[in-house]
């Protein structure tokens, strides 16, 4: 089972994403489900990402204080988290409801265009 | 050789020959988007369209200050959570990183047949299209006693600067055992939280340092915004210290006297030795010189914030009517991207996504209690809806407040950071 990395600006926010991380390894640890998302995220609109990210843009930023910064976050985190706050598994008001519009094809754009970005 | 400036070309063959179809897109021209004030809204809009239109685009910033001090946070720094110089920004990243020509100057009206922009100094801008984000003017005369005059002694502090400088000074200053007066402004206004967690952080000032010190807050309104976390907050952080009335127990504001420092109501008259006094408000004047206001505030067509009496002109933030989202810099925020995408689709043939809207109001009662409001919305034909809501519950966890007080101090970085970056 591949480990996912939790990198470093995220790390302080690890209690909250602790759930995520338990999801994640039961949703994405097979292989097949994981070549499925790299297909996914190398066909995405990252036109559509970067406008939807404007909606990101607000709160997540380098400092990382308070918000975690998302700038060159990896795809399968990215994809797993929100989708663990979309349905309420992770708990933030503020990101449960940002979450709960985005459908799957904007949330692999999201993670195709944070996925691109230098941290 | 015959040097032909973009200016004299585009009038050469782009009015007189192609004009009327696309003026400046006419032989590769540069359009033109003027943007008039830089806050949330207006800030954001000109980084975005210069951002993403990668030169496409020529952007000019039309700001009269030289130093943004932020209306969000200002709460924070009178109850001394933030130092002052911490919510003051300025326009460098916007000029230099974003190459935004910023033009410290104050806009005086806008010619919209001519499609240009009139400067107080006289010199004058041109524009395809034209952002207004002008936020309020305070509508002095619907306190009656109220004036410019009147708020060097009773400042409303809803422009943030020295305004709030002066009421956190008031505070610490304020006699033994004095009352501190507040009288929140009428519907709609900036910052709907925004009174109720400037009262609580007098109340947090006067904790430490004047005790018996009280507040009373003459609201004219039944009911704000988060009224039953913020009242339960008082009543655990500071009970007996402020006191509010609704109209039902003061039957309204009558008048306010800065040099007596009374408010007077209609059962009573409040004798203040400090006080802070929010008058209506209204959109800033240069939407009203531009002809887009109707009454107080700007109509605009919800999916590209253009203004429902000029298509050339789109308006943001505090001066528009944005239907169910609050007046608040993250709205502004939220709308600027909007519009900047609309705008950059209309000159440049770029893509234009469906718009979105978010926001979200923090504010804090008292160290380390902090609760948040907020709502995504969609672009109706008419107006732009909710899709989502949230807000804060009573009895959460001191975790939880701690928590999103925190998530506070990330979402003012985050949004300065769009801003200004």
């Amino acid at each position: 089972m591949e480990q996912i990395n939790l990198r470093p600006h995220i790390a302080g926010q690890v209690r909250l994403w602790a759930l995520a991380l338990a999801m994640m390894f039961g949703a994405i640890s097979n292989a097949a489900a994981q070549a499925d998302l790299a297909d996914q995220i190398a066909k995405a609109d990252l036109g559509y990402g970067e406008y939807l990210a404007g909606e990101c843009a607000a709160c997540h930023q380098k400092s990382g204080k308070g918000i975690p910064q998302i700038n060159g976050i990896e795809a399968k985190t990215f994809v797993a988290i929100i989708k663990a706050y979309r349905s309420k598994e992770l708990d933030n008001k503020v990101m449960q409801m940002i979450a709960g519009r985005l459908d799957d094809e904007q949330i692999i754009s999201l993670a195709a265009y944070f996925s691109s970005l230098p941290e | 050789m015959t040097l032909i400036s973009r200016r004299g070309f585009g009038g050469l063959f782009g009015t007189s020959a192609l004009g009327l179809a696309m003026p400046s897109l006419a032989f590769g021209a540069v359009p033109k988007v003027v943007v008039i004030g830089g806050g949330a809204g207006g800030a954001t809009a000109a980084r975005y369209l210069a951002k993403d239109s990668k030169g496409a685009l020529d952007v000019t910033l039309v700001e009269a200050s030289k130093r943004y001090y932020t209306c969000f946070y200002s709460n924070l720094y009178i109850g001394g959570f933030r130092k002052y110089g911490s919510i003051g920004h300025n326009y460098y990243g916007l000029a230099v990183n974003n190459r935004i020509n910023v033009v410290h100057e104050w806009a005086a009206s806008v010619d919209g047949a001519a499609k240009t922009v009139n400067l107080a100094s006289g010199g004058k801008l041109s524009y395809d299209k034209l952002v207004l984000s002008p936020g309020i003017a305070l509508k002095y005369d619907s306190i009656a006693g109220y004036s410019p005059q009147a708020q060097g002694r009773m400042p409303h502090g809803w422009t943030s600067g020295t305004q709030a400088q002066q009421i956190r000074n008031q505070v610490l200053t304020m006699k033994k055992g004095g009352t501190f007066v507040m009288v929140p402004p009428p519907n709609p206004y900036r910052c709907p939280p925004g009174p109720y967690e400037r009262a609580s952080m007098i109340a947090h000032l006067l904790k430490e340092r004047n005790p018996t010190a009280k507040i009373i807050v003459l609201d004219p309104k039944e009911k704000f915004s988060k009224m039953g976390l913020f009242m339960a907050g008082w009543e655990k952080h500071y009970p007996g210290m402020i006191e509010w009335l609704g109209p039902d127990a003061h039957g309204g504001i009558k008048s306010v006297n800065h040099e007596t420092m009374e408010i007077v109501t209609d059962l009573d008259t409040f004798k203040a030795d400090a006080a802070c006094v929010v008058p209506a408000q209204r959109a800033g004047s240069i939407a009203t010189a531009a002809g887009v206001t109707d009454g107080d505030w700007a109509p605009i067509i919800p999916a590209t914030m253009a203004s429902k009496a000029d298509p050339n002109i789109h308006v943001l933030g505090d001066a528009s009517v944005a239907s169910s989202m609050p007046k608040s810099g993250f709205s502004a925020n939220s709308q600027a991207k909007v519009a900047a995408n609309a705008i950059r689709g209309e000159l440049t043939g770029s893509r234009v996504y469906k718009p979105r809207f978010a926001n979200t109001c923090w504010s804090l009662i008292a160290t380390n209690d902090g609760i948040k409001v907020g709502a995504n919305y969609k672009a109706g034909s008419e107006k732009i809806d909710v899709v989502d809501k949230f807000v804060s519950q009573s009895g959460e966890s001191a975790d939880v407040r701690k928590t999103t007080y925190e998530e506070s101090i990330g979402w003012y970085n985050g949004i300065t950071t769009d801003m200004f970056s």
